[in-house]
């Protein structure tokens, strides 16, 4: 694999000054009038074609300032960096788009910008046209566009003009559900190609899907550095110990709670199999009980084969306890009537200990990322078990005389 | 040196953006007005008018002895043509850092495209305005060999607006106070210089300020070229060749100020 992105030591100090004209009179007279703030030091990584690199890291870290970086947006005050390749961005849902010319304006400066010209935009500007969905809206100012609408500009424009190596800094979050979707298969069928991907997001369910590597950045330095699972499991660790510090902030993956009417897909029905008689309405498992539960979800504008269910037990202090999907599973929903999906899930011995539970019910597409439809803590259960163990799990163990 | 070598690269990979630029800025000074172009004639038109009634007519102001209404007219619009195209690019630069702000701090876009958008906008009412100047003093004088010359003074006023508009719009980012100051010294300029009064007029100790001032030799080149059937004065050649340097100057600092000045857009 040859390496689209090589960065030797990147560093970045921005300078503080007490007004504007300081700055300007210390470049002509060459004497210090500012206080230096590092917001990135020596960074070095390489991302190769094929190959997406996932960006985490707290607000304020300097992953904005790398990214910046690496889209040539900013200059590095030290180190090195080698692009090889057309770069788009999508940094902080700018693109670079003037508010005052309309959406079409901006497509075709966009285009000239990335050195296509007038042939060669005039012949892209239907396909991402078409791909935005915006109709009429093209010929309005930016500046009246929502910004769902922006983002769904500014990722098509940045899409279609074929570049090699791509960076998305959170645009994601906003727009619809059906245009996340169409963002995320775009981005699937980059790495296909070949393409090399940034991606920075707060959602580390969508870095661990789509990433094979990830940088975590911790006080603008590389904290960690390495497969996606070990980077984002070590994030993640560290996520949970800032929150039992501030418990205020929440990092939990909110999924997009779109209206019927926009969704792709959404869940009809979710009820209990054979479940045990209950307290106020709330079934009363014990532990190594089986458990099942049912889940039916409706098709809009989707083949039955992008679409998964997922299932996440929580106890009711919303630690997560055990979550499994049929996509990381690999097992396809079987096809009901009129359109509609459904899946049995059992726990065939059940391992919690006492407590309260509830079941996130996640609608996902094929690559795992996208979530069409979510029921958080639908199935509310509780666990009471025969012994005295402590803790929350059941684990299978044995007691041995001393090895002497 | 080099930074002329990098300016015309990126220019040429660039330069349909700098042309999306150009239309974009020429169209939004016209949408949607009933005149359309014409609003770019309208304003230098009205001074004229207010000029030539006020100074040719009441105060009877004259360039040459003997002459009439009609001949100041000519002077009159030869020296307001290049000046107007001038305050308006110096004008329009001041605000365009700001006015640009995503497309400087979001993408790669080369921040020095943006006073020359401004610049290069100033030649089309320049070049709308000489037309008319042309249309009359054909009809008047006839056509001479000398106005094969226009193209060349429209250059050199480019080349004295570009390397203002350079300057102005960085100092704009640093100083708050620089467009007030700027409406300022763009009026003081505009009296400065013989345009609506012939250089005769002024007191023999004040003379030597003509020879330092550009704009002076600018419109004496226009003068010799559009009505006199001559040679421009050898002031403008100096002229010239400082606007050319003035150019290189301004683009040069823009270009290493550019970095500092996005810090406080």
């Amino acid at each position: 694999m040859t390496a689209a992105l090589n960065a030797w030591n990147l560093g970045k100090v921005y300078r503080l000054y007490n007004r504007p004209l300081d700055s300007l009179l210390e470049m002509l007279f060459r004497r210090r009038r500012h206080t230096p703030f590092h917001a990135l030091e020596d960074v070095s990584f390489q991302l190769d074609f094929g190959e997406t690199l996932g960006i985490v890291g707290d607000n304020g870290a300097g992953k904005s300032t790398l990214l910046k970086i690496l889209a040539g947006t900013i200059e590095p005050s030290t180190g090195r960096l080698e692009v090889r390749g057309r770069v788009a961005a999508i940094l902080e849902l700018g693109v670079g788009f003037h508010p005052e010319f309309t959406g079409l304006e901006n497509l075709r400066l966009g285009c000239a910008m990335m050195g296509l010209d007038e042939s060669e935009t005039e012949e892209r500007i239907p396909q991402i046209l078409e791909f935005s969905e915006l109709g009429e809206f093209i010929h309005q100012p930016l500046k009246t566009y929502s910004s769902g609408m922006y983002v769904r500009l500014a990722f098509s424009l940045v899409t279609s003009v074929d570049p090699d190596i791509l960076i998305i800094d959170e645009a994601l979050a906003v727009g619809d559900a059906h245009f996340q979707k169409k963002c995320m298969d775009r981005m699937t069928e980059f790495r296909q190609q070949g393409k090399a991907l940034l991606f920075c997001s707060h959602s580390l369910y969508q870095i661990r899907h789509l990433c094979d590597r990830a940088l975590w950045i911790d006080h603008g330095r590389v904290r960690l550095m390495g497969p996606v699972e070990e980077v984002v499991d070590a994030y993640q660790d560290h996520v949970r110990r800032q929150d039992l510090s501030h418990p205020a902030k929440s990092t939990a993956v909110e999924p997009a709670h779109a209206g019927p009417e926009e969704k792709i897909a959404w869940i009809t029905e979710v009820r209990w199999l054979a479940s045990p008689a209950g307290e106020e309405g709330v079934p009363v498992f014990s532990t190594h009980d089986a458990l099942r539960l049912e889940v039916v979800a409706g098709l809009g504008r989707v083949e039955a084969d992008d679409v998964h269910i997922g299932v996440v037990i929580r106890r009711n202090d919303s630690v997560a306890c055990f979550g499994a999907s049929t996509e990381v599973d690999r097992v396809p929903l079987a096809i009901l009537e009129k359109g509609r999906v459904g899946i049995v899930y059992e726990i065939t011995d059940l391992p919690l200990l006492s407590g309260e539970y509830g079941c996130d019910i996640y609608l996902l597409d094929a690559t795992g990322v996208h979530i069409y439809d979510c029921w958080p803590a639908c199935l509310k259960f509780r666990v009471r078990q025969p012994g005295k163990e402590l803790g929350m799990c059941w684990m299978e163990h044995r007691w041995l005389p001393p090895q002497g | 040196m080099s930074v002329v070598l990098k300016i015309l690269f990126e220019g040429w990979r660039l330069r349909w953006a700098l042309l999306q630029l150009l239309r974009r800025s020429i169209a939004s000074r016209t949408r949607g007005s009933v005149l359309g172009l014409g609003w770019l004639l309208l304003e230098p038109l009205f001074l004229f008018a207010l000029y030539t009634w006020v100074f040719g007519h009441l105060l009877k102001v004259r360039f040459d002895a003997g002459e009439g209404l009609g001949a100041f007219a000519l002077y009159l619009w030869c020296g307001l043509v290049p000046y107007n195209s001038f305050q308006q690019a110096v004008q329009g630069s001041a605000g365009v850092l700001v006015g640009n702000r995503p497309l400087l701090l979001h993408t790669r876009f080369p921040g020095w495209m943006l006073p020359l958008v401004e610049v290069l906008g100033s030649a089309v009412n320049e070049i709308l305005g000489l037309f008319v100047l042309l249309l009359f003093v054909g009809w008047e004088q006839g056509v001479t060999p000398w106005m094969a010359l226009i193209p060349l003074l429209v250059l050199v006023r480019l080349l004295i607006t570009g390397g203002v508009a350079w300057f102005t719009s960085i100092l704009a980012v640093f100083l708050p106070d620089f467009s007030q100051l700027l409406r300022m010294l763009l009026t003081l300029v505009f009296f400065a210089t013989p345009i609506i009064y012939p250089s005769k007029l002024i007191p023999m100790e004040w003379k030597w300020l003509l020879t330092f001032n550009p704009f002076y030799w600018l419109v004496s080149g226009y003068r010799s070229v559009m009505l006199e059937a001559a040679m421009p004065p050898p002031g403008f050649w100096w002229t010239a060749l400082g606007g050319g340097l003035g150019s290189m100057l301004g683009v040069a600092f823009f270009n290493r100020a550019l970095g500092r000045a996005k810090d406080f857009l």
